[in-house]
């Protein structure tokens, strides 16, 4: 394990040591107080060039750890490394040049895109936000992102809603890789896309991986999806890394029951279709 | 035996605004027996959702509707509109993909039960509806009943609320329910609930199914027989072994293609086969088989016309060339 991590450049992309996020409700009228542990000394390690997966059901602390790796919410307490660095202690432009290698996709796109904005400013608005290039050479990178991701370069004066849901991932994806990022957080990405998109997005992310050498680690509920994409998965409850391997070994000889209840969950198995079946 | 519900060349253009009239539906024509769970199955924008509100006259005024729907041996397309008011909830039920949005935000989850129980029977009083709306929670699998009774919808889960928005749907006992994606924005745990749920509730109450999913894995649990629809049109149709096992139209067998099946071990073995392109714009109408851009299988012939639907096998249906379409 040890020795597999280490490849590549020798560093891992990400570490996290005993990363904990708690939440404290006040409740309204009441005395009490709501704790809610989304995250418990959650500790894992990405190598560059991998996909990661994080798999678990809904609310079980998963978005919150993306949240964390992006800086968008401070942890309670642990480390995190991200390109040999302390993520967390950066501050200012550092934190700032940090953030630009480290990019998200959410689930729900529409939602996520302005829409007044065109295309071709969605996808340079993190360049704008950066100040990354001159005026010309984002436009020039806005119309070869949308080439990348397979939409027409004709379409960058579209708004977001004449987009399809799977046209708008790809925007959503030609736009997170505009600062050319070395991480990808993807947060239930392909939730709300038919299978047939899905499968497309899919081959685009594998491609751009290849290509750009990207780092992506996955949000999501949806073992089958994940064991076709990932390297390594870890499954997640209660805000815990309850369990964490290859996928086919996940699949084949699961060894907590979370696991074992969302290979189960995976609709076909035991119909006509025998699906997930090893 | 006649069947529950019958649809025959049925038709949907829309004539919204400014917008070009768009073929939504392009004659398609099924059966539904009693007792019986229909998969309906195709990618988004083919036609599935129409189809369901077409059945029960939900659509928006823009749309123009041509061809027969009868259900118990009565025509309702034209039926007139207080007639198809008794009729929804208490002869047939629909159910949509997001329960969130199928809720009031500021009512008591059973309070919107117990309103349906009282359009449904205005001879109840008050408490009757309440007790009602309590016991068919508990149909639902809700143990605790009362505490979902009272809970606001922001307050359940996601699966909880697509188990509130099937008591309301099931309270008329209507012979057919209508379900349209219910499992899309759940996880799969929850989706996995809500199915098994669906088809104890099948059983129970003898209920006929129409399921619509753009996912083959999941009518493989639910559904007898399947329609495969794109473009508007039934392109194959036959008893979900069969459809799933051994497709017939080059799109099914692409589709089922897009089910990530099984955790590869080599890095190299994970190429899901996607189908390439998008479904056609239901506002161009296009010479030839509507899936010919996208089929690996295409031949000269499939952009010359629309190929006919043929029955190459006893129950089954396909619409393409390969089988003398």
């Amino acid at each position: 394990m040890v020795a597999d991590i280490v490849t590549g450049d020798g560093r891992p992309l990400v570490r996290v040591q005993g990363l904990s996020k708690t939440y404290v409700q006040d409740r309204l009228l009441s005395r009490e107080r709501f704790v809610v542990r989304a995250l418990e000394r959650v500790d894992l390690v990405i190598r560059p060039g991998s996909s990661f997966a994080l798999v678990g059901q809904s609310g079980s602390g998963k978005s919150t750890l993306a949240l964390c790796l992006a800086r968008l919410e401070p942890p309670t307490e642990g480390k995190i490394w991200f390109e040999g660095q302390d993520l967390l202690s950066l501050r200012g432009r550092a934190l700032m040049r940090a953030r630009g290698r480290i990019q998200l996709i959410f689930q729900d796109t529409a939602a996520a895109m302005n829409p007044r904005l065109s295309a071709k400013e969605i996808i340079i608005e993190p360049m704008r936000i950066q100040s990354v290039g001159t005026r010309q050479e984002q436009n020039e990178r806005a119309a070869y992102m949308m080439e990348r991701v397979g939409l027409p370069p004709a379409w960058l004066n579209r708004r977001p809603h004449q987009f399809s849901g799977g046209q708008r991932q790809r925007l959503a994806i030609a736009r997170a890789l505009s600062l050319q990022p070395r991480l990808l957080i993807l947060d239930e990405a392909f939730m709300g896309l038919d299978l047939s998109m899905q499968a497309q997005i899919v081959g685009l992310l594998q491609n751009l991986q290849r290509a750009e050498h990207l780092t992506y680690l996955f949000i999501s509920h949806d073992l089958s999806l994940m064991a076709f994409v990932a390297d390594e998965i870890a499954i997640f409850d209660r805000g815990r890394i309850v369990e964490q391997g290859l996928p086919s070994e996940l699949f084949s000889n699961p060894r907590q029951p979370q696991t074992r209840a969302l290979r189960d969950a995976i609709p076909g198995r035991s119909s006509v279709l025998g699906m997930g079946q090893d | 035996m006649e069947p529950l519900l019958e649809v025959r060349d049925l038709h949907v253009d829309y004539l919204c605004d400014a917008a070009p009239v768009a073929q939504v539906l392009r004659g398609v024509s099924f059966t539904v027996g009693r007792n019986e769970s229909l998969g309906i199955l195709g990618e988004s924008g083919c036609g599935k959702t129409t189809l369901a509100l077409a059945i029960l006259r939900l659509l928006p005024a823009c749309a123009r509707v041509k061809g027969a729907i009868s259900y118990k041996d009565r025509e309702l397309v034209g039926l007139p509109e207080r007639e198809m008011e008794k009729l929804r909830g208490a002869e047939v039920s629909l159910i949509f993909q997001d329960p969130g949005r199928s809720l009031h935000p500021t009512l008591l989850a059973g309070t919107q039960i117990a309103e349906v129980a009282a359009a449904h029977h205005r001879e109840w009083s008050r408490r009757h509806c309440r007790e009602a709306a309590k016991a068919i929670l508990k149909e639902v699998g809700f143990e605790n009943a009362e505490r979902i009774y009272a809970a606001y919808p922001h307050q359940l889960s996601g699966g909880q609320q697509q188990r509130v928005v099937i008591a309301q749907a099931l309270i008329g006992r209507p012979p057919l329910l209508i379900a349209d994606e219910p499992t899309s924005s759940l996880d799969t745990t929850m989706q996995a609930e809500i199915l098994t749920l669906l088809n104890q509730l099948r059983q129970a109450h003898k209920l006929a199914l129409v399921f619509i999913s753009h996912n083959p894995a999941i009518l493989a649990e639910m559904a007898d027989r399947i329609l495969v629809v794109y473009a508007g049109q039934i392109v194959e149709e036959g008893a979900v072994h069969q459809v799933l096992t051994s497709p017939l139209h080059p799109f099914t067998r692409a589709l089922l293609q897009c089910v990530p099946r099984e955790a590869p071990h080599a890095a190299a073995d994970r190429q899901l086969s996607a189908i390439p392109g998008s479904p056609p714009d239901p506002a161009e109408t296009a010479e030839g088989c509507p899936f010919a851009l996208r089929c690996a299988e295409r031949t000269e012939i499939c952009a010359s016309r629309m190929p006919a639907e043929v029955q190459p096998q006893p129950d089954r249906k396909v619409r393409c060339f390969k089988y003398g379409g």
